[in-house]
């Protein structure tokens, strides 16, 4: 009888053993964390209304940088850390303070931004490394995401991350992102995620 | 079946999940929307994908939507200079839906897209306005590529980048219609402003006390313009602005203050109803800068030589210059008079001044000058019109001075002497090396000196009548004089007249 009985519990956590070992994230425990640091000593929760400017690529492209602008525009208001102003107020706050396109805007100009578009931070970005992954399929990206306080012009917080698609992987194909916009989209989730456990946004 | 394989069948039911096609759409409330066309950024910064903009809005339709006509669209695009989504503010956002009647504004860009069709991917991230406030409300990003959607037995695989993009596009109106079911959109029609000031020009940025300022606005407004628009230039100072040629334009024109400083400006805008009057104050909306103090400037003279508090130079003057300035340099001007002060050289250029330039002492028409003094003046002018000027007297001196060698007896002894009969080289000489030999060119001797007049005592018993001599003279700013194979006769001789002869010209033998 014993023996019976502990066949039928084998039996039982069976299934359930190998659906965590095929649906569990498994690059989930191995991946680092995105490098945060928080730079100034201003609360983050007063950070309500937030703008993305156009990122900065390394290699000089600027249709890569609008790109992850874009994809990380998209990721921000789906993660609702912030309340964020619409691409062309940004673009028509350019044009009309002649700023040139891709010019990171300095103090004067931040502070003119909040003036007039009543946003609390921006978020800059850059992309430092954008090559196909040396491991497998898919690509590496390093970026560095930075909220900016209008007021000041200081950063607020500055992040680094390096994502390969293979760092997503789950067991088999499961989770390998081979795409550049699934990466950064990936990338852009895990930064924000990051973001609200440190307690930005969310006013 | 066994109870103990009862999973088997939902594993693999889990995977082929993704294999499965997608369920039909369950259709929507008739939701009203406008389909801005799809940027691609992989054609152009500005490149728009017609092509997928037609078939996302037929899939929209099959979901229930009411998609505006695309014509509408293109038209109030044109009419409001919005190329493409990236160029939609909450204002046009605004004025799109309450032109079309909409409730939400799509705006799209593709993010991935293969040209391999055997390697397909495709990624578009959607941006969903509200049509009341203007506001984007929710956003979507959907991206894959083939070896993402990878199923058991390769069962519904995408094969194509048609399909993929079909499935993907399929995906991002479930999403949509899921975020829009049951939730109206959020937003209210009545907040925002029923304004956009799309240009707020200042001419000029800087100006001096005094000088006209003028200002160009275009506003862009949901119903009728304002019926007055007034800019606020002080704390008590409102200017009225008059109607331009096109409707939304006004301007008005105003003399700087006296007072020195950024003067930011503000607007007021008045709508005039029957029952009372709208207004709104634009704050800091541009700003102009009054200054009336000139820069400061000075000009140093590199590799020349100072001669008597005058810089001279032979083949180029390097000229450094330094200004301290508190509104940007607009123009400054080169200008070299001779000393009848007429003008022989000019020139003006705007924009910065550089911090280095050479002068290789030609005139307007690249001639060389003349060698002698010249004045040299550097002007500046800053963006507000404020100018500052420094003149130097300048010397060019292309050539050393010609020396004289002769001969002179004192009481037995001969000497050889050598002079600068400009007497120039008192200050301008380096060196200079002498070299004697005799008739039949044996050398007598050899000397070097700094300084003229100098006396060279010649060997005693020496019994020809002349000397053969080459003389090097170097002056400070490094011009060369030399007299090669001179002969120099004895005091007393009928041709002891010391010759000044320089190097003959190639043309002479002719």
């Amino acid at each position: 009888m014993p023996r019976a009985g502990l066949s039928c519990h084998r039996h039982k956590f069976l299934p359930t053993l190998l659906l965590l070992f095929l649906f569990l994230p498994g690059g989930c425990g191995g991946r680092p964390a995105p490098i945060t640091k928080t730079l100034t000593a201003e609360p983050p929760a007063r950070i309500c209304r937030v703008a993305v400017l156009p990122f900065s690529c390394s290699n000089g492209d600027p249709r890569l940088g609008l790109k992850a602008e874009r994809i990380f525009f998209s990721e921000l208001v789906q993660a609702h850390l912030f309340r964020v102003l619409p691409e062309g107020d940004i673009e028509l706050f350019f044009y009309r303070n002649r700023i040139l396109p891709g010019t990171a805007p300095g103090t004067d100009e931040l502070r003119a931004m909040r003036e007039q578009l009543e946003i609390d931070a921006v978020i800059t970005g850059r992309i430092n490394t954008i090559e196909r992954s040396p491991n497998g399929p898919g690509y590496l990206i390093s970026l560095e995401l930075d909220l900016v306080d209008t007021v000041s012009g200081e950063k607020i917080a500055a992040t680094f991350l390096r994502r390969q698609g293979s760092d997503y992987r789950k067991i088999l194909h499961f989770g390998l992102i081979t795409t550049v916009s699934g990466l950064l989209q990936q990338m852009a989730r895990d930064i924000f995620q990051q973001w609200r456990l440190r307690g930005y946004g969310g006013c | 079946m066994p109870r103990k394989f009862a999973y088997i069948p939902f594993l693999i039911f889990l995977t082929l999940c993704p294999a499965l096609p997608a369920a039909g759409p369950a259709v929507a409330a008739r939701l009203r929307l406008a389909l801005i066309p799809i940027s691609d950024l992989s054609i152009n910064y500005n490149g728009i994908d017609l092509e997928t903009t037609q078939q996302f809005e037929q899939i929209l339709k099959q979901f229930g939507y009411e998609p505006a006509v695309e014509k509408e669209v293109r038209k109030f695009m044109a009419a409001n200079r919005v190329f493409d989504c990236s160029r939609l503010n909450a204002f046009t956002a605004r004025k799109l839906g309450r032109e079309l009647d909409c409730e939400l504004i799509l705006g799209a860009t593709i993010t991935d897209i293969s040209t391999n069709d055997r390697k397909p991917d495709f990624g578009l991230a959607l941006n969903i306005f509200s049509a009341a406030s203007g506001e984007i409300v929710w956003s979507l990003h959907e991206s894959s590529a083939r070896t993402e959607e990878t199923t058991l037995l390769a069962i519904g695989e995408p094969r194509s980048q048609v399909e993929l993009k079909q499935r993907i596009l399929i995906r991002l109106a479930t999403r949509l219609q899921k975020l829009t079911s049951g939730n109206p959109p959020p937003g209210n029609r009545t907040t925002g402003k029923p304004y956009e000031i799309e240009e707020f020009l200042v001419k000029p940025s800087y100006a001096r006390s005094g000088t006209p300022v003028e200002t160009t606005i275009r506003i862009d407004t949901l119903d009728s313009p304002p019926d007055r628009v007034t800019v606020i230039t002080g704390p008590d100072r409102e200017l009225i602005l008059k109607p331009g040629r096109r409707p939304g334009e006004f301007g008005g024109r105003w003399s700087a203050p006296a007072l020195e400083g950024r003067h930011p400006l503000s607007l007021r805008l008045i709508w005039k109803r029957t029952d009372k009057q709208l207004v709104y104050i634009e704050k800091q909306l541009a700003s102009y800068q009054v200054c009336n103090t000139p820069p400061r400037l000075s000009v140093e003279f590199r590799q020349a030589r100072e001669m008597d508090g005058i810089p001279v130079f032979n083949k180029q003057v390097v000229l450094i210059s330094h200004y301290s300035h508190k509104v940007p340099i607009s123009r400054w001007q080169v200008q070299v008079t001779n000393r009848k002060n007429t003008s022989i050289f000019k020139e003006t250029y705007s924009g910065r001044l550089p911090n280095r330039m050479a002068w290789r002492g030609w005139d307007s028409r690249h001639n060389l000058l003349p060698d002698g003094r010249y004045i040299f003046t550097l002007r500046i002018w800053d963006a507000a019109g404020n100018q500052a000027e420094v003149s130097r007297t300048i010397a060019i001196q292309r050539k050393c001075p010609p020396l004289t060698v002769k001969t002179i007896r004192k009481e037995r002894q001969i000497f050889l002497q050598i002079e600068d009969p400009a007497q120039t080289g008192k200050t301008m000489l380096q060196a200079w090396h002498l070299n004697l030999y005799s008739p039949t060119g044996n050398e007598i001797l050899s000397r070097s000196g700094t300084e003229l007049p100098a006396e060279i005592e010649l060997p005693q018993g020496y019994k020809s009548n002349f000397v053969r001599c080459e003389l090097e003279a170097r002056d400070q700013i490094g011009n060369l004089f030399t007299l090669s194979d001179e002969r120099i006769y004895m005091p007393g001789h009928d041709l002891d007249v010391a010759r000044q002869k320089t190097r003959k010209k190639w043309s002479e033998d002719f």
